[in-house]
């Protein structure tokens, strides 16, 4: 069973070391181990973590990316020895971004969120991507800015 | 036939950006060594294309212009009749229209179709979010687990057939065999569309933003150049 939201049974109610956070939004889909705390069946990890494996940053005004910041509504802090620590589904709540956690796979994702993407394609702007040739070359359509480009996706099957 | 416009289109231009969504750069490779291209010819294995552009289905096509804008949002277009006998698309007025577009005798602007395209939900991201669980999953040999992830994906955007044909070859099954077409098929039955193509370049539709621009050139048959049809090694890419 795969929930979309934590749910933790009493067992869990620990620290998991070697637990896998994606980056569902990022290019490189990039996958980090953080150590993964439970309270009060919730699960946490810490604020350094949380920018490692994100890239996104507790700061007094809220939840950062970057330059823009998210302010905090939900209550998600927590102290786990001693450091600062957020919980995933707070984070996720903030952002308003799609969390998947699987616990037993030890495995959590962090999506992009709908009204981000919305927002971007319906501004008439293209979304700039960064991605590689087959000889590894990185290539961004921002690259190709002063010409009109056609965007032709497809797949091999 | 994208390298092939693109040759012709360059010098006035343009540059063909094709991209594969495909697992790995072994299953794109052929694909592209046989194109030959001298555009930009990229592959992305984490399908984040799909994610940006709400790409539910592919061949996707835009049109993007030089201050980075889209012109003509995604759409089912084909350069090609490699499949026509399958969907029904031709090539002849996708090709002129990018024609009469790069040579600037039409804007193919159309405020509309950006304004009321389709984006995604919140149920979209969750599967695109279960579906990037399902595949580093999958990635690091961890099959049976990714197996309710990419379950999950498929009941949570049972329209997304980008994903759901994306994660067939990752979950041992053929995603151009018979479970892909009772896929579509049980799509389509339950009165849904496989394809949804924008209709002003859709075939045998004049009475549209194209044809009346065609109308207003020639009476309404296309350019002559534009409808040369063009087979080669390429097609399809």
């Amino acid at each position: 069973m795969i929930f979309s939201h934590p749910v933790y049974s009493p067992s869990m109610n620990e620290t998991q070391v070697g637990f896998t956070v994606i980056d569902g939004a990022s290019s490189q889909r990039s996958a980090t181990t953080v150590a993964v705390s439970t309270i009060d069946a919730k699960a946490y990890v810490s604020s350094a973590d949380l920018q490692r494996a994100l890239g996104i940053e507790r700061k007094p005004e809220g939840l950062c990316v970057g330059d823009v910041c998210y302010p905090v509504r939900t209550a998600l802090d927590a102290t786990i020895d001693g450091q600062p620590a957020v919980s995933i589904d707070g984070v996720a709540a903030t952002l308003g971004r799609p969390l998947v956690f699987d616990a037993a796979a030890a495995v959590a994702c962090l999506g992009a969120g709908a009204a981000q993407r919305s927002q971007s394609l319906k501004s008439g702007y293209a979304p700039n991507f960064t991605l590689p040739d087959l000889d590894g070359t990185l290539h961004s359509l921002s690259d190709f800015r002063g010409r009109k480009v056609v965007l032709y996706a497809y797949a091999s099957w | 036939m994208w390298q092939t416009l693109n040759t012709e289109l360059a010098p006035f231009g343009l540059t063909v950006i094709t991209v594969a969504l495909d697992k790995n750069f072994d299953d794109a490779r052929p694909w592209i060594e046989v194109a030959a291209p001298t555009h930009p010819s990229l592959i992305d294995t984490n399908y984040v294309m799909a994610d940006l552009y709400n790409m539910v289905n592919v061949p996707t096509v835009l049109w993007i212009d030089e201050e980075g804008r889209i012109v003509r949002p995604n759409d089912v277009l084909y350069v090609d009749e490699t499949f026509s006998a399958i969907h029904g698309y031709e090539a002849a007025q996708p090709i002129a229209a990018l024609r009469a577009w790069v040579h600037g005798e039409y804007s193919g602007y159309d405020g509309d179709a950006i304004a009321d395209q389709p984006v995604a939900s919140a149920d979209d991201q969750l599967a695109r979010a279960h579906f990037a669980t399902a595949w580093w999953l999958a990635n690091n040999g961890r099959n049976a687990e990714a197996e309710p992830h990419f379950e999950a994906a498929d009941a949570l955007a049972p329209h997304d057939f980008t994903i759901r044909r994306g994660a067939m070859l990752m979950r041992g099954k053929d995603p151009s065999g018979m479970e892909f077409f009772k896929m579509a098929g049980d799509w389509v039955s339950a009165g849904n569309s496989y394809y949804v193509p924008q209709s002003d370049l859709a075939p045998g539709t004049s009475n549209n933003k194209f044809g009346k621009f065609l109308d207003q050139i020639n009476g309404g048959v296309a350019p002559q150049a534009a409808v040369r049809a063009s087979h080669s090694p390429t097609n399809g890419h």
